[in-house]
């Protein structure tokens, strides 16, 4: 089992669960990957983020009898297949190979790189954050503050669509899970400061879960929640005032309009993790017409679980990865 | 008197050499210790088995661990085996790591509070009682209800793992909502060739039967030994004992007849997918005429359902590249987050599909025998510019308003699962991982759980034989009797914990023992409730709600959170 | 009544309130000092009784963290919780006890910082109250 996110986790824990004794290896030091560092997005009840099932799971693994757990470690070559291969696996300067029936990546996705956004100012103003930096603010300070002078923002922008649905750098695909943990966010610093105002910057909202129709009117009835449906082109910042300057056509007074905005969060999109594209060469594995990770035919032994083969969020990350458990069984032909 | 044997974990170094002395010499001195040793790591394998070396030696019943949180030992005993040659539940743990040492700069004030939570546990631990462990045999049975593409799936691959599957269909077909579909809009097969083929193989194999035309009547047991009743239309009865039941009854549509959506020129989109594939390009005729221009009009009930947005957009493509229809789509949002469908929506774009964005509601009208839909589009930057549009159409085509299908009400009531705020099975809740219902051995998924697409139902129906397998792989159910127990001689039958219990654990049954309610003349007819161990998962509901306070809960007794308080003496 | 410490029984539940704490612990946050952590599977075992009792016998406010809306691992847990507080709440109306003494947190496994931020806010708020003048210590 290649990754130790949220996917990686949950087909280790069901295949330990049917009896069949898993290795899961992992590049970083602790297990959970990105969603393990999401905050939780609660207003007065729960948003369905899905945030605090990871902490769970990742508790969980550490419980089952057939899955052990190589942190710091990294897959580096790979012999044999489709019955039996060989992996070598790397931990520091250690270098072992391990014999095993089936391979599973769930490699997981890397936020899209804000700063190829030049126009947004990601790297270069200091009150233009990705929306992973404010999940990380919220999760480990439990605060709101604006990263040049560490005051509460007055008014916040959330800028959709960064990196997805855009033909000039070839995303053309909607990451599916922007605007739903934007809106739940917005609902849950809104409930935390209720003083602080939001604008929600969107192309097409897009449904995530079942009950968002409820969830989406309630952001709609919220009176310090804009959502408008206009992208805008650049972020302008002023280093006198310390201000950020957005150009985009406001609803209200019919025309196009130029706002200050305290905060600006980027909804980054999703994109394959770095290093991925090396394990697939080892694998013989292809792009998807969208550049995710191609599922092989099940014959072949090898399986992708989770958003490393296409946007997924936390919930259909999970069922993505009991699913490819199931095809993994069925290659093993387990049986009850 | 306990004998309690006492370990205090360095958790490597977390816990300082100095701390763990002065806690060691704190606690030698305490009645009811007899050792007090200082582990490395206790939640390694090592000193686990270190550990349960030095209780085999004896002197003890009980063990203390002075080291971290709770959670991290009981994790490590369920991997690597429980180290206590007695019974798991005779532990306690002071968690001095998490809440003091972690937390406490001051070291004085650390060790005052470390004293405190150490008195605390050795009162757990004195107190505690051994708790034991059953296991119920789970015979490879499983019931499916719903033959549509999802319970058609999970029979095969259950089948094909070895489980013997009963599948049961209230109509005459298998197939399900997924035969309005002509195409799919990611896959090249014919909808109609491929569920056959499903069909066919369902028929061919040997581990599912089948039963058309039968509902379920009646659910009775938990987790293992379910007992069905089916009822055919000819008025057979048919009984099974299952260990498992999947639920995958599917939704409705219902459509719309006010007014203008009665007319002959506004259908829907499933009503569309079959005129399609009846059309003969390059020309598409309704009624006798041909048709220049549809309109599609979506959004206009649900705003959270993806379906009718990846069904307008691809009958659009169709529409524009075979027929040489004009299309015009009108939405509130354009919904492209499902896989493959912003490439979708480009090309529909391309090929000259009219998207028009509202917020306003259209208003309809009949001009001529035409459809005549006026809408304002909210796209156009100045609003000035967002004149009103007027479109004739030849076709208006509606969304249905999506509805649970009308035995689903009724279906929760006999399985005891609960119903979603929608009306449809299941709440929303993270906590139950999506396939899973509120009772142990029921999934619920597909169609009745909320609308989805087709391979977002196939993906389901992989997910459930997963966890299908996971229960029944082992061959049996072993569990902690750690669950909440009713004493029937103090039960008044009052019905409080049936209706209570989330997981609907509890039944009341007959007993054949006497208690203080029991009416003279009729001793025998008495019952009480009932927990079952097997599907109880041990929150306490019951125990808190139960007036006579009848019900226990082994492992978290009066006493117990009396001790935690730390309050009492 | 400046070096008053208010002693708070925190009652846990195993699905967030509990694995916060720990939270907590990880991210080296400063705890009020009285605390009493009570561990239940979860907040639905915690009986009205349990609330009053402890007011009882010596603490001056207890606090339940339990689960979201819609997050309880058993589904209505929490519901009842808040049931039998606000219960309890109008009990200690009828004796004349201050209802801030008793209160409900909601959080999820993840929010350490929320709940050393609750403790620490009760803790202010029960100085000011004061010691519980019903406790049986009085």
């Amino acid at each position: 089992m290649v990754g130790g996110g949220i996917s990686g986790i949950t087909v280790a824990t069901e295949l330990a669960l049917n009896g069949i004794p898993t290795t899961l290896i992992e590049r970083d030091s602790s297990l959970g990957g990105l969603s393990a560092s999401f905050c939780c997005k609660a207003s007065e009840a729960c948003n369905k983020c899905f945030a605090c099932v990871v902490d769970k799971r990742v508790s969980e693994i550490r419980q089952q009898k057939r899955v052990s757990i190589l942190t710091q470690t990294e897959l580096t070559g790979v012999k044999g297949g489709p019955e039996e291969y060989t992996v070598s696996l790397k931990r520091g300067k250690e270098r072992t190979d391990l014999k095993v029936s089936a391979v599973v990546l769930a490699t997981g996705i890397d936020p899209y790189d804000a700063t190829q956004k030049a126009e947004y100012g990601y790297g270069r103003f200091k009150n233009v954050i990705t929306a992973k930096d404010l999940d990380e603010m919220l999760r480990f300070q439990g605060k709101l503050n604006r990263p040049s002078d560490g005051k509460l923002p007055k008014n916040v922008a959330f800028f959709q669509c960064v990196g997805s649905r855009d033909e000039s750098i070839g995303n053309l695909y909607c990451s599916q899970v922007c605007c739903a943990y934007a809106l739940r966010l917005i609902r849950a610093i809104r409930h935390q400061y209720p003083e602080v105002r939001a604008t929600f910057l969107y192309m097409d909202i897009q449904p995530a879960g079942t009950n968002f129709q409820q969830f989406l009117n309630v952001c709609r009835g919220d009176k310090g929640v804009r959502l408008i449906r206009s992208l805008p082109s650049k972020v302008y910042h002023s280093p006198l005032s310390d201000q950020l300057r957005v150009r985009f056509t406001d609803p209200e007074r019919e025309e196009v309009s130029e706002e200050s905005f305290d905060l600006i969060v980027l909804s980054v999109g999703m994109t394959l993790r770095k290093g991925t594209k090396s394990l697939m060469e080892l694998f013989r594995l292809d792009l998807t017409e969208e550049g995710f990770v191609s599922s092989p035919p099940s014959q072949t032994g090898v399986f992708v679980a989770g958003a490393c083969s296409g946007p997924k969020d936390i919930d259909r990350s999970i069922l993505h990865a009991k699913s490819t458990a199931f095809l993994v069984q069925q290659h093993l032909k387990w049986r009850v | 008197m306990a004998r309690i044997g006492i370990f205090i974990d360095a958790l490597q170094g977390s816990i300082s050499t100095s701390f763990r002395e002065r806690i060691a010499s704190y606690v030698e001195g305490l009645p009811q210790v007899v050792f007090c040793r200082v582990e490395e790591n206790l939640t390694s394998s090592e000193g686990l088995s270190r550990m349960g070396k030095r209780l085999e030696e004896g002197g003890v019943d009980r063990v203390l661990i002075i080291g971290g949180s709770p959670r991290l030992y009981e994790t490590s005993f369920q991997k690597w085996g429980h180290p206590l040659p007695f019974n798991p539940y005779l532990l306690a743990v002071a968690n001095i790591r998490e809440q003091v040492l972690w937390t406490t700069a001051d070291e004085e004030k650390a060790f005052e509070k470390a004293k405190g939570i150490i008195t605390k546990a050795l009162r757990t631990a004195s107190a505690s009682q051994p708790i034991e462990t059953q296991s119920l045999p789970l015979k490879p049975e499983v019931l499916v209800l719903g033959g549509g593409i999802t319970g058609i799936s999970i029979a095969q691959a259950l089948a094909k793992s070895g489980v013997h599957v009963f599948l049961l269909e209230k109509g005459s077909q298998l197939g399900g909502r997924v035969l309005e579909l002509q195409t799919f809009y990611n896959r090249p097969e014919k909808v109609r060739q491929w569920v056959e083929e499903k069909v066919s193989e369902v028929s061919r194999t040997s581990n599912i039967t089948l039963l058309t035309q039968a509902e379920l009547k009646y659910l009775e047991g938990h987790l293992g030994r379910f007992q069905a009743k089916i009822r055919s239309r000819d008025g057979r009865e048919d009984a099974l004992q299952v260990s498992a039941l999947v639920v995958a009854t599917g939704y409705e549509t219902q459509r719309e007849r006010k007014g203008i959506y009665s007319h002959k020129r506004v259908i829907t989109l499933s009503e569309m997918e079959k005129l399609l594939s009846q059309a003969k390009a390059p020309s598409f005729q309704y009624e006798g005429k041909g048709v220049g221009m549809v309109t599609y009009l979506l959004d206009g009930v649900n705003e959270d359902i993806k379906v009718d947005s990846i069904n307008a957009i691809k009958q659009s493509l169709q529409l524009q590249e075979s027929f040489q229809c004009q299309v015009a789509i009108l939405c509130k949002d354009v919904k492209v987050s499902t896989d493959g469908m912003e490439r979708l929506y480009r090309r529909a774009r391309e090929k000259g599909v009219l998207f028009f964005k509202y917020e306003e509601a259209p208003k309809l009208s009949i001009v001529n025998g035409q459809i005549q839909v006026d809408v304002k589009d909210t796209a156009p930057i100045q609003k000035k510019d967002q004149w009103p549009v007027s479109i004739l159409s030849d076709l208006l085509i509606t969304s249905e308003d999506f509805i649970p299908a009308p035995e689903t009400e009724n279906l929760s009531r006999i399985l005891k699962i609960h119903l979603g705020s929608r009306g449809f099975l299941m709440e929303d809740n993270p906590q139950l991982l999506r396939v899973r219902s509120n009772r142990r051995g029921i999934f619920v998924t597909g169609g009745c759980r909320f609308p989805q697409e087709v391979s977002e139902s196939l993906t389901e129906a992989r997910a459930v034989a997963e966890e299908v397998m996971a229960l029944l792989s082992k061959g049996d159910y072993t569990y902690d009797l750690a669950v909440a127990e009713v004493d029937p001689k103090k039960c008044a039958v009052c019905y409080t914990c049936p209706r209570l219990c989330p997981h609907s654990a509890i039944t009341v049954e007959q007993y054949a023992e006497k208690n203080i309610y029991t009416i003279p003349g009729r001793e025998n007819k008495w019952g009480a409730a009932k927990v079952d161990p097997a599907a109880c998962y041990g929150c306490g509901i019951c125990v808190a709600e139960c007036p006579a306070k009848a019900i226990t809960l082994r492992h978290v007794t009066d006493e117990q959170i009396y001790a935690q308080m730390n309050l009492m003496e | 009544m400046a070096d008053f410490e208010p002693k708070i029984v925190a009652f846990c539940c195993d699905q967030s309130g509990y694995p916060a704490v720990d939270m907590a612990g990880t991210l080296k946050l400063d705890f009020p000092r009285n605390v009493e952590i009570v561990r239940v599977p979860c907040a639905g075992r915690i009986e009205t009784i349990y609330l009053l009792k402890a007011l009882e016998k010596g603490a001056d406010g207890v606090m339940i963290f339990g689960c979201f809306e819609e997050n309880c691992q058993f589904l209505r847990g929490n519901l009842r919780a808040k049931g039998r507080l606000s219960y309890a709440h109008r009990m200690l109306e009828k004796i004349g006890l201050e209802k801030e003494r008793l209160e409900i947190c909601h959080l999820a496994t993840n929010s350490g910082v929320k709940l050393v931020e609750a403790l620490n806010r009760k803790s202010e708020q029960l100085r000011k109250l004061g010691p519980n003048p019903c406790s049986e210590n009085m």
